[in-house]
């Protein structure tokens, strides 16, 4: 189910005109700065990143697939500036969108999502400061 | 059958698979342990007495029509009409060595809806027996 949460989860963001209008230019080839697991070198600033954490199927004792999925998933923005002022705006907007926001898993029903813990740290490479703001979000669907 | 992991058991309630809500079963026979020593032994005798079953179940819980709530609800709702609840065990793959249990039951104490924020709706129900027959051993 991978695929299709992660489909749901980049159409949850990528729709939303408030989140991408404070998102940096997109990468070449990338419609949206909005990138799973590592982001391209040319991605512009701020963008977002989304990975999963951990995946715990849970099973009953009807045979062949799990009854429910559970999930964390990391999605944070990332900002190359002296202020958090803007990486935390996305970091809300992300809060926003997905706690008890509904998404659209092909061939499973969504049945909690909520912010659960949350990701703010600094981060220093080559002499330039990178903020990172988001959460970790728990995402349950059978 | 040889040494197997407890994978997909059947489990009918009332004749309806709930297979695909149950994550953990324990079915148990007992019997009153009577002591019946005499004034000149010099070990307990002991006798069995009354025997007694239950089947206990971990659920899912699920609220549609002709889910887990409905169908337990019969149990312990109005008349308390009980039912049969019955556990086929097969190993994987392995069309004989199988071995079923099945009881005429009802439930006295049934909790609808447990648990917190986040998590699964789970429930827990104790199937006691409630016929003359107590639980019956099948194989296939």
């Amino acid at each position: 189910m991978s695929v299709a949460v992660r489909r749901s989860l980049y159409g949850k963001l990528a729709g939303d005109s408030t989140l991408t209008a404070m998102l940096g230019t997109p990468a070449p080839g990338y419609n949206q700065s909005i990138y799973y697991q590592q982001a391209p070198a040319e991605a512009g600033f701020p963008f977002v990143i989304f990975q999963k954490m951990a995946g715990t199927p849970i099973y009953t004792f009807k045979a062949g697939h799990a009854a429910i999925d559970n999930e964390v998933w990391m999605i944070k923005g990332v900002d190359r500036a002296d202020t958090p002022d803007t990486v935390d705006a996305v970091s809300s907007r992300l809060d926003a969108l997905l706690t008890d926001g509904a998404l659209s898993i092909a061939g499973a029903t969504q049945m909690y999502l909520r912010r659960e813990s949350d990701v703010d740290y600094p981060e220093t490479a080559d002499g330039q400061k990178y903020l990172h703001s988001g959460a970790q979000f728990r995402l349950m669907y059978e | 059958m040889g040494k197997f992991v407890l994978i997909k058991p059947t489990l009918k309630v009332n004749n309806v698979d709930l297979s695909d809500h149950a994550s953990q079963v324990t079915v148990e026979t007992n019997a009153d342990d009577v002591d019946v020593t005499g004034f000149t032994e010099t070990y307990h005798e002991h006798a069995v007495g009354l025997r007694d079953a239950t089947m206990t179940v971990d659920w899912f819980q699920d609220f549609q029509p002709a889910s887990v709530n409905a169908t337990l609800w019969p149990f312990v709702g109005g008349a308390n009409a009980g039912g049969t609840v019955e556990i086929v065990v097969r190993q994987a793959d392995v069309t004989s060595g199988t071995a079923s249990y099945t009881m005429t039951s009802r439930i006295f104490n049934y909790q609808p809806l447990q648990g917190g924020v986040g998590a699964a709706a789970t429930i827990n129900t104790v199937f006691n027996n409630a016929g003359t027959a107590g639980l019956v051993y099948g194989t296939a």
